[in-house]
């Protein structure tokens, strides 16, 4: 009986040791993150001719040479409960060195790089629930969260907040999702309810493999703009596919946009418009080599008529960067600076045609290295800032080389030079051309 | 004879739950201070989770049954996910 009791005790004090050793609450804490230095020397970007979209008319033929070096880190802390459930925050903090301290510019984000730091510049982009709905194929995400179109981020690509459910079963993948851009009301004077002037996204998106090596899938998004006193509701539904022939991959898709664009009370417009796309990889020798076509519609008389042929994309919450371009199209590296000669897939009304090829090639486990060249041209010619000789925007040839300093600690050194089209001939001041831009950029990127 | 079954028995449980931190021994140098390696806190990189997920998806139904390879499938898609959203281009706004 003695030897039981001692027993007993010498089991109890196992157990508590053994309770005290796992933790009391299975959440598994997740943490991620990036950083990123991003340093230019260049004749186009943080210069005179750019704010988001390349603007030479009426300037000075030479924009001067802008130097900058700018910096962004990315928090992700991501609490998971179990497989089926997780709370997703994303945080950002940007800076250009040298920008200004103590919030002493009365601004907040992408602010902080001068001496004695000290702003207040959090940024926060992503705050989800993504939970999976028990013995139903449903997953749930609620709350700000990333979102991208199914056609290559032409349409919208952003975090915006809504609610998406998405459901895989056998060879489909349905997704449903509502989201809300802008509630305007009680920001105005004299204010208006919440959910009264809003701009909201309904989403439609199905997804099927046909086999291991071709996937076909359809997408419709309603926007219904709210905000003025008029309604604004366009449809934008699209197809899109892959196929796999042997070491050839060839995806697209091609998209219509209709409905009534109402911002302008004086001047109601139908909307048809549309943008197509193809693009192919395949492995050449010991790389990849990539091409890409894409299309998009624009409006020789923007406002003057009763239909309006131009592509609505979302704002600048978009952007096309297959063409891999760090100046003609919106670069994949830019931070919160960010100028592109094609900014929006809109373009200013004006729509694109535009062309890409590129070849990746790794020389070393740590080495690699990639070319490209890309032209554009805009679909239409609005008479924006005059009519012009010709369409063609230009042509860009860039190259880079990464070097993997870490599995993920990479260097990158990169250049890359726009010849500038017959669009812009004499546009300068004194009806100069403007001189071509350019631009050689080293970064370094860090994530984990 | 039963007395000591129980004792060892004891040992061994406490052995199991024990983190993994106690193995090193007195004479071993602490490569967690010394080099931040082999930390019993240390967790993977998300590219490290990426290649540690493909490699397991990669040993098939040998190892792993169906429902189990979709899983790992599943978790490898959320990874790719993650990176995908932490190099994000934009953010800026205009």
């Amino acid at each position: 009986m003695r030897i039981n009791k001692k027993c007993l005790a010498v089991l109890a004090a196992a157990a508590c040791v053994a309770a005290t050793a796992v933790p009391a609450l299975a959440l598994e804490n997740e943490f991620h993150g990036m950083f990123r230095l991003f340093s230019a020397v260049n004749n186009f970007n943080a210069t005179p001719i750019t704010d988001g979209f390349y603007l030479p008319e009426g300037q000075d033929k030479k924009p001067g040479t802008a130097t900058y070096i700018a910096q962004r880190a990315r928090l992700m802390y991501i609490a998971k409960a179990n497989d089926d459930l997780k709370l997703v925050t994303h945080f950002e903090i940007d800076s250009r060195w040298g920008d200004n301290s103590y919030g002493s510019n009365g601004t907040t984000r992408n602010n902080g790089g001068a001496i004695g730091a000290d702003q207040v510049n959090l940024e926060t982009k992503s705050v989800y629930l993504d939970f999976n709905i028990p013995k139903t194929p449903l997953n749930v995400k609620l709350g700000m969260q990333p979102f991208d179109d199914s056609f290559k981020g032409v349409f919208v690509g952003a975090d915006m907040a809504g609610a998406l459910a998405s459901a895989s079963y056998g060879k489909f993948n349905s997704s449903i999702g509502f989201f809300r851009f802008n509630d305007n009301g009680p920001n105005l004077t004299p204010k208006v309810l919440p959910g009264k002037q809003t701009r909201d996204m309904l989403v439609v998106d199905e997804k099927y493999a046909v086999s291991k090596e071709v996937k076909v899938g359809g997408a419709y998004y309603m926007v219904n703009d709210d905000r003025s006193a008029t309604n604004s509701i366009f449809h934008t539904l699209g197809v899109n596919g892959e196929a796999a022939f042997g070491p050839v991959t060839v995806d697209g898709f091609l998209i219509y946009q209709f409905g009534n664009l109402e911002s302008n009370p004086a001047n109601r417009q139908h909307l048809s418009a549309f943008a197509g796309n193809v693009g192919a990889r395949a492995k050449v020798g010991t790389g990849t080599a990539r091409t890409e076509f894409l299309y998009v519609s624009g409006e020789g008389n923007p406002g003057s008529r009763g239909t309006s042929n131009a592509f609505q994309s979302i704002d600048d919450e978009h952007g096309f960067y297959n063409g891999n371009m760090q100046l003609l199209f919106r670069d994949a590296y830019s931070m919160t600076i960010d100028n592109a000669v094609v900014y929006t897939s809109n373009n200013l009304d004006r729509g694109v045609i535009a062309g890409f090829v590129g070849y990746d090639m790794p020389f070393t486990s740590k080495l690699s290295g990639s070319a490209n060249a890309g032209f554009a041209a805009v679909a239409k010619d609005t008479g924006f800032a005059g009519h012009r000789k010709s369409n063609y925007l230009g042509t860009e040839l860039n190259a880079q080389a990464d070097y993997k300093l870490y599995d993920n600690l990479t260097a990158t050194l990169r250049g890359a030079y726009v010849i500038l089209g017959d669009y812009y001939e004499g546009v300068a001041a004194n009806g100069q051309d403007p001189q071509n831009p350019y631009m050689a950029s080293f970064m370094m990127n860090y994530s984990f | 004879m039963k007395k000591i079954a129980v004792l060892v028995m004891t040992a061994v449980a406490l052995s199991a739950t024990v983190p993994a931190m106690a193995e090193m021994t007195k004479e071993e140098k602490d490569q967690c201070l010394l080099a931040s390696k082999n930390c019993a806190t240390e967790v993977d990189s998300i590219q490290k989770r990426i290649k540690k997920l493909n490699a397991e998806i990669k040993k098939g139904k040998k190892v792993y049954s169906a429902e189990e390879i979709k899983k790992l499938q599943q978790k490898l898609k959320e990874a790719n996910d993650i990176l995908d959203s932490l190099e994000k281009q934009g953010g800026g706004g205009k």
